[in-house]
């Protein structure tokens, strides 16, 4: 009874530039919500769950699979005339023929998700891409934006054939790169409503190494493309596109797993990356060269607990006190020399300033939050982040912020609220929101930790 | 395992083994042995060296390093390697190479790497075919890549000039992650890749050495004109090898014209272990070689 009344966080959050709509996703829910600057309201403009059932997929395969092997028997049965074979193979048929059955998953098995996982708008804002759980597909939406009922209308879904992990676009909006838990990369057309079989996609490149994320940036002196991948190995690669299979250079100097890149929209030769180390390295990616690390260590620690942060029972020193934690997502601004980044299950986030000409980062802000910092986004001078309210329920689920150009940063409490009281309407009526187990009916939100690499032998 | 191995003696004689190697050289990344007392630690390895390398170290015998035959090229092993192929320190691999003017750095690069060396064959044959050659074997199983290394160490011990074997090393390393971390671009003329581990099954054919996307990390470590080998007595893995390099824009085949004048094909045809083991068998090798075109023009 206690547990019907807790409310599940926002996953992620997305902005568009002008910070006027909010895209959220709630389980496997996604929502559009519009702020009107001219009398501060906020509406719920769009929506869109995905209630695909796995199962289906699976019985597909099963189905499949029966079938190649009635067909693989059934030639048995024409080039073997030999009777004690000829009677083994219609033994065979006969239970073959039967309706395929379903596999269930036994009490022990581990829950099949339905969850979004990852949410991009297109640069040009005229589609949003989000990925599915359940089918393992890019999932990419058309954004009408005169319908205020709902702007988000099924493009297509393109299923894959390992989880997706990250997705960019190119700076043309005109083809999806999907990075995966496998470490291979895929490429679709973002316009094209033809959807492929996920067994004859190939990937245009590939780590050996789980990818953590992607981005894609251009060479104003040389016009030259790149896609950047990042992994679980440290590894930052960086290959020219379309001719991915040119790999154009590493950057090297991370020590632990990566979890974020961004690539700044006012620098085009800068590039910040962080993971599971204790800096924030900003990069020419162009040259390759690391123009300066961050140090957030000493900034983190009071925001440090046990409940999150010590270190899996078993990969525990003997004092039980080994610390882990890593940068969840670091954010660049559209228009101001500054990013912004949060630790992993901590009450607060960063801002850094960027001195264009040197990649130097210095500390300006440190914002502490009510809960813990889930997910985090920016527009033109603002900043958005997702709470952590399952303890909470009465809290907000969102916080507001404007940045100016001197690196100065307010809540803006007003837009909070209008945001809140709309966002706790929805709540009312809509069950995704509801969280009737803590253990079972939460999204992973404090994921990032475990891409740290223990070492067996 | 052998039946004339027993286990005891097999611990027992890997101990004193993994002794003498530790001394003798075993590189350890971590920067403090980078940064501290770097002249130091070198002069004290180097006595070492030098005091041992008077007497013949024996030949390390194969029954007390076997190892099963397969590794997850995926899982989190307990691997080192260094940042970036700036901080590798190659000074204990190849001690006869070390530049008399600064000993924390060797007078050539390595240029030619066997990818999964196993135990090291085709490592010793091309030794002295290419004396000013760095030669690096790489090896994902630790007890296999211990032999390698006491072999060496032994083969060098026996020249009594300490000439020979001085341009082989070997590491244990997983190539498919981490080959970029070694080598710089176009960095190495020659990539070896003798009787892989096939992995029939198709859900694991990511883990096959030559993959669609593993090739442009080759491409990269790969001089222009650099030569990828391949051998294999598995006729699937063979095709598969065959078709993904074929496909792939940076590589061409080499025909058996070429094959059969090429000096790497013949010791590779003859050299390794698996090699002689198929030949024993009397069982088929099939041979492909793959020449690193150049970048074609960037498309923007």
């Amino acid at each position: 009874m206690t547990d019907t009344s807790l409310i599940h966080p926002f996953q992620d959050i997305v902005c568009n530039k002008d910070g006027t709509l909010l895209y959220a996703v709630v389980k496997n829910m996604v929502q559009v919500y519009k702020f009107n600057a001219e009398n501060s309201k906020v509406i719920k403009i769009g929506e869109w769950k995905d209630e695909f059932d796995s199962t289906i997929l699976i019985k597909e395969k099963v189905i499949k699979e029966q079938q190649r092997q009635i067909e693989k028997n059934g030639t048995g049965i024409d080039t073997n005339t030999n009777t004690a074979v000829g009677t083994n193979t219609n033994k065979k048929l006969k239970t073959n023929n039967k309706e395929a059955k379903i596999p269930t998953p036994g009490t022990g098995a581990p829950p099949i998700y339905r969850y979004i996982r990852s949410m991009l708008l297109s640069r040009n804002e005229k589609k949003l891409i989000i990925c599915t759980d359940s089918d393992k597909a890019a999932v990419i939406f058309n954004i009408n934006y005169g319908n205020d009922n709902n702007v988000l209308s099924l493009f297509k879904r393109q299923p894959f054939p390992k989880r997706p992990s990250a997705i960019t676009t190119t700076l043309d909006d005109r083809k999806l790169l999907l990075a995966d838990k496998f470490g291979d990369v895929y490429e679709i057309d973002m316009n094209d409503e033809k959807v492929q079989s996920s067994e004859t996609l190939e990937p245009v490149l590939g780590h050996v190494s789980m990818l953590t994320d992607i981005g894609f940036q251009k060479d104003n002196a040389t016009d030259q493309s790149f896609v950047i991948s990042c992994d679980r190995d440290e590894h930052i690669k960086i290959s020219h596109y379309p001719q991915t299979f040119i790999v154009n250079k590493w950057l090297f100097g991370h020590e632990q797993f990566i979890s974020s890149i961004v690539l700044p929209q006012w620098n085009n030769d800068l590039l910040f990356s962080g993971g599971g180390d204790d800096n924030i390295f900003s990069w020419n990616w162009k040259t390759g060269e690391l123009l300066d690390k961050f140090n957030y260590s000493e900034l983190i620690s009071p925001y440090i607990n046990e409940k999150f942060h010590l270190a899996p029972e078993r990969f525990q020193n003997n004092e039980n006190n080994l610390i882990e934690y890593a940068v969840s997502k670091i954010i660049s601004f559209p228009n101001l020399p500054y990013i912004a980044f949060f630790v992993e299950a901590t009450n607060c986030f960063f801002v850094l300033k960027v001195d264009c000409f040197t990649g130097k980062l210095t500390f300006v802000h440190k914002v502490e939050t009510e809960t813990n910092v889930i997910a985090m986004t920016s527009s033109v001078s603002s900043l958005v982040v997702s709470l952590d309210t399952i303890e909470t329920p009465k809290s907000f689920l969102l916080k507001f912020y404007n940045i100016n150009k001197n690196g100065v940063i307010e809540e803006d409490e007003l837009k909070a609220n209008e945001f809140d009281s709309c966002i706790k309407d929805q709540i009312k009526d809509n069950q995704v929101f509801k969280v009737e187990n803590k253990d079972k009916d939460v999204y992973p939100l404090y994921h990032v930790s475990s891409l740290r690499k223990h070492g067996e032998h | 395992m052998g039946s004339n191995c027993n286990p005891s003696k097999r611990v027992e004689y890997r101990k004193e083994k993994d002794e003498l190697r530790d001394k003798l050289k075993h590189i350890r990344f971590p920067a403090l042995e980078l940064s501290k007392t770097k002249g130091e630690s070198l002069a004290s390895e180097q006595n070492i060296t030098k005091s041992l390398s008077k007497k013949a170290i024996n030949l390390p015998k194969k029954k007390f390093y076997r190892q099963r035959a397969h590794s997850n090229p995926f899982s989190d092993h307990q691997l080192e390697y260094p940042k970036s192929p700036n901080e590798m320190n190659w000074t204990k691999l190849y001690p006869g190479f070390v530049d008399p003017n600064d000993p924390t750095k060797l007078l050539s690069k390595v240029t030619i790497a066997d990818i999964g060396c196993g135990y090291g064959g085709l490592l010793v044959d091309l030794a002295p075919h290419f004396p000013h050659d760095l030669i690096l074997g790489m090896e994902i199983r630790v007890q296999v890549t211990n032999y390698v290394e006491d072999r060496i160490i032994a083969l060098r011990s026996k020249d009594p000039n300490g000439k020979k074997y001085q341009n082989i090393g070997v590491l244990r390393g997983n190539a498919m992650k981490f080959t970029p971390n070694f080598f710089e671009k176009g960095q190495l003329t020659k990539i070896f890749f003798c009787f892989p581990d096939p992995h029939f099954k198709q859900r694991k054919h990511k883990a096959r050495i030559v993959t669609k996307t593993l090739l442009s990390e080759y491409a990269y470590v790969l001089k222009e004109g650099g030569i990828i080998y391949t051998i294999t007595d598995v006729l699937d893995l063979h095709e598969w090898m065959v078709k993904h390099l074929q496909e792939h824009p940076l590589f061409a085949r080499l025909d058996a014209e070429w094959e059969n004048e090429d000096l790497c094909v013949s010791i590779m045809r003859n050299a390794t272990e698996e090699g002689k083991k198929v030949e024993r068998n009397k069982g088929d090798k099939y041979i492909a070689c793959f020449k690193r075109l150049p970048n074609p023009e960037i498309i923007l």
